[in-house]
């Protein structure tokens, strides 16, 4: 983990054993990423601000590595995808029995404590292997039409 | 006012004004959204031409003509076929509709859209107020608008009003709904500036502010509207404050707009806004607000307020202006007449299916599920034309399709006699509208059309009358065609049909089955996620199983999240890539990626597996001169291919 510039991230955010764990229980959903493929957590206070840490995890060989960068705003962040929860989220989130944050990031996606987004365009995400994350977060089936 | 429509709907039918414009009536169709029927290159089609002649012809005192972006790189375009207004070269066909407006004698106006985050369709990035990501993958990554590129934007506008006026147009419209250009900079989700265009309401509002003053400036003499949102429904992300979109309309109001259209919702707003789920007049009260808080502005709506009459209601207590209406007129283009006609019973009804909008965004032209005709109004194979000789038609089956050919055959002088089995008019619509969670009415009305019109064309319905080759022999040569819409059954694929433990997904939806508390559902796709859906809310506890890797795969993309979003609400147990291995006395057996298991349940449904009625037409071949078949007994499909076949078949029999 490099937290060489960044400042301090959240402590749940940091908890990588607890992440990790959870990457191992839905290594299917995983596996299908390229290698160097990147997904983002971002605290929401941190979104807010525009400035603040992100936490990023990188599909390896080896399975995810996770590294912490500085965020100062969008541009150049180099990740695929960013998940920004709320503080509540965060929390619920953590607690989520391991194996179950999916479905739970997938509530919180659906009530909008968690708001997903998208640095690249579908059909890129869909080459970087992200298509079983979405599916299984429901991500496939969020169209603009309401 | 002579017609009697006009008395009972008197506050919809009086005359409006609008810049010192007066209108015939308080109805302005609305640009709820593009047809795409334009060219690559932005250019209006003869098809659209069509399209715009027949909506010309409704009867609107004012009507607006759909969003036309106008910059020639193309970062306000966001629809795949989108027109545009950039350049005078597209001026001719302008031209054309303006000129069917004002022969209408209807005011004209066009909407100017800078479809902004949503924009970029051929660039790959869209423009922004600040790098703010999508939420939704369909949409481009963000580049923020330098203050020179702010400038060269509102100048666009500024020559897009001129070249709509000079087209012949009365006035323009600029929409800030949506999460469009202006609507991004006037959020702060989505503007994060910190220079004179950012920050406080005032500073957001400050490019919606220069817009409308370059217009005003560009075409003094002319009205211009704008659409703003009386609610972004964003705020849970960070958005604007439904106070702060009322404020956004108040500065609207004070630079000098001729008229405010309150709409709502973003595209990736995450709850609904206009779909049938939301009931009719929800929204009014944004309506109410905006007529308090800018009384000098006369103040158009209608969202999600289909009925002329809800409409003339809420003209008459002051909660709007004008109704805005688009997307029921797109389903029947004679509401309004029908209304000034008194004949509200005859319209076919906008159901919010959304298959509008589902379309668009496939990059697909536009059709309606409830109108056949939208978008063919060129095509001579789409209209009704007199039979060149009458003849006796026997429709077999009275389900959408069926009815739709038998009411299209009937309108061109043909003499229709329909039969079914079932005690009334429908076919599986009654039962999917009698488990459709989001609005059972709205889906029934479809059936009352099908029943007021049948009897008005003088249409036999010969009901609990099932065809057998014994009625065919006792009837034979008594119709000169013959066309079978006699549906689809449900097979489900397990050995002997799962026996007698398993009752058929189409009988429990048509009420003729009962069920329990413990219930398994075999198939989560539209039938069985219906069934699933209300037997949960009515108590049970429901478990789907579906062998596919996804729920709701013939579920149109406007319906999937919200069938994901009530199984997740109701708490029912969707197990997909599932297989059933057996039907026991205690339950299903079924196995998945996690080994076998048995899922207890007191009932058993099967939703899968919809096998074409197609055994009558072979039974027919030689009993009858002409054979056709139409809807979901070629092959199992949905209710909008049903509606379209079964009209199309109608036109040419």
């Amino acid at each position: 983990m490099d937290g060489g510039t960044a400042m301090a991230p959240d402590p749940l955010l940091a908890d990588l054993d607890r992440w990790s764990a959870e990457f191992a229980a839905a290594d299917a959903v995983f596996e299908a990423l390229q290698p160097g493929a990147r997904l983002g957590f971002l605290p929401r206070a941190d979104a807010d601000a525009m400035d603040g840490t992100l936490l990023v995890w990188v599909a390896a060989k080896s399975g995810m590595q996770a590294e912490l960068r500085p965020f100062e705003g969008y541009v150049g962040t180099g990740v695929d995808i960013i998940f920004v929860p709320e503080a509540a989220a965060l929390e619920r989130l953590h607690g989520a029995a391991t194996g179950a944050a999916l479905a739970t990031i997938r509530s919180l996606v659906r009530e909008g404590a968690v708001i997903f987004f998208s640095m690249r365009r579908g059909r890129e995400l869909r080459a970087l292997g992200y298509e079983p994350l979405l599916d299984a977060l429901g991500l496939a089936f969020l169209g603009a039409c309401r | 006012m002579s017609m009697p429509g006009e008395k009972k709907l008197k506050h919809l039918f009086q005359p409006g004004k609008i810049a010192g414009l007066k209108t015939t009536n308080r109805i302005k169709y609305g640009a709820c959204c593009v047809s795409n029927y334009g060219t690559r290159d932005g250019y209006i089609t003869s098809r659209e031409l069509a399209r715009m002649q027949v909506i010309a012809d409704t009867g609107c005192g004012i009507i607006t003509n759909q969003g036309a972006y106008p910059d020639a790189l193309g970062e306000g375009k966001a629809y795949f076929r989108q027109i545009a207004i950039y350049d005078d070269k597209f001026l001719p066909q302008f031209e054309e509709i303006a000129g069917y407006i004002r022969d209408a004698g209807a005011i004209g106006i066009q909407q100017i859209l800078h479809c902004g985050r949503y924009g970029g369709i051929d660039l790959g990035y869209c423009i922004q107020p600040s790098v703010v990501p999508q939420t939704l993958p369909h949409f481009r990554p963000a580049k923020e608008m330098t203050k020179d590129h702010i400038r060269e934007t509102i100048d666009q506008h500024a020559e897009a009003a001129k070249r709509s006026i000079k087209a012949g147009f009365h006035g323009t419209e600029l929409p800030s709904f949506m999460g469009y250009l202006m609507a991004s900079f006037n959020s702060k989700f989505t503007n994060k500036r910190t220079d004179e265009y950012g920050g406080s309401v005032e500073n957001r509002g400050r490019f919606m502010c220069e817009l409308i003053d370059a217009i005003k400036q560009a075409t003094p003499e002319h009205p211009l509207v704008i659409r703003l949102n009386g609610a972004d429904l964003m705020d849970r992300w960070g958005g604007n404050t439904e106070d702060e979109c009322f404020e956004l309309m108040q500065m609207a109001a004070a630079s000098g707009v001729d008229m405010i259209s309150v709409t709502v919702g973003w595209q990736e707003s995450p709850e609904s806004t206009i779909g049938r789920d939301i009931a009719p007049g929800y929204w009014n009260r944004l309506s109410k607000r905006a007529k308090e808080l800018c009384p000098d502005v006369p103040i158009a709506f209608g969202q999600r307020l289909p009925n002329p009459v809800d409409a003339d209601k809420a003209l008459a207590e002051g909660v709007f202006d004008f109704w805005e209406v688009c997307r029921p007129l797109l389903a029947d283009p004679d509401l309004v007449k029908k209304a000034r006609e008194d004949r509200l019973e005859e319209r076919k009804v906008c159901v919010g299916s959304l298959n509008c909008l589902s379309r668009l965004f496939r990059d697909l032209p536009y059709t309606c599920t409830i109108n056949p005709r939208l978008g063919h109004e060129y095509e001579p194979e789409y209209a009704i034309k007199p039979a060149a000789e009458p003849k006796t038609v026997m429709v077999i089956g009275a389900g959408p399709a069926g009815m739709e050919c038998a009411i299209a055959a009937a309108q061109r002088g043909h003499k229709v006699t329909v039969y079914d089995r079932a005690e009334r008019i429908g076919g599986c619509l009654v039962g999917y509208a009698a488990c459709d969670l989001a609005n059972k009415a709205d889906l029934m009305q479809i059936v009352r059309y099908y029943e007021v019109n049948a009897e008005k064309l003088g249409i036999e319905v010969k009901l609990e009358t099932e065809v057998t080759p014994k009625l065919m022999r006792d009837v034979l040569h008594q119709y000169d065609a013959a066309v079978v819409a006699a549906g689809a059954r449900i097979e489900p694929d397990l050995p002997n049909g799962g026996g007698e433990r398993v009752l058929n997904g189409l009988d429990v939806a048509l009420g003729r089955a009962q069920t329990g508390k413990k219930v398994v559902v075999l198939g989560a796709n539209k039938i069985g996620l219906t069934l699933a859906e209300t037997l949960s809310s009515e108590g049970a506890e429901v478990t789907l199983v579906e062998p596919g890797r996804r729920v709701a795969d013939d579920v149109s993309p406007t319906w999937k999240w919200r069938h994901t979003a009530w199984i997740e609400e109701l708490g029912i147990d969707a197990r997909t890539e599932t297989r059933v291995l057996a039907i026991e006395k205690a339950g299903v057996r079924v196995a998945n990626g996690k080994g076998e298991e048995l899922i207890k349940a007191d009932t058993i449904i099967a939703a899968t597996n919809r096998t074409a009625n197609q055994e009558l037409f072979n039974g027919l071949q030689w009993l009858v001169d002409e054979l056709h078949m139409c809807g979901d007994a070629v092959t199992p499909r949905g209710l909008d291919q049903a509606i379209s076949e079964g009209y199309l078949l109608g036109c040419r029999i």
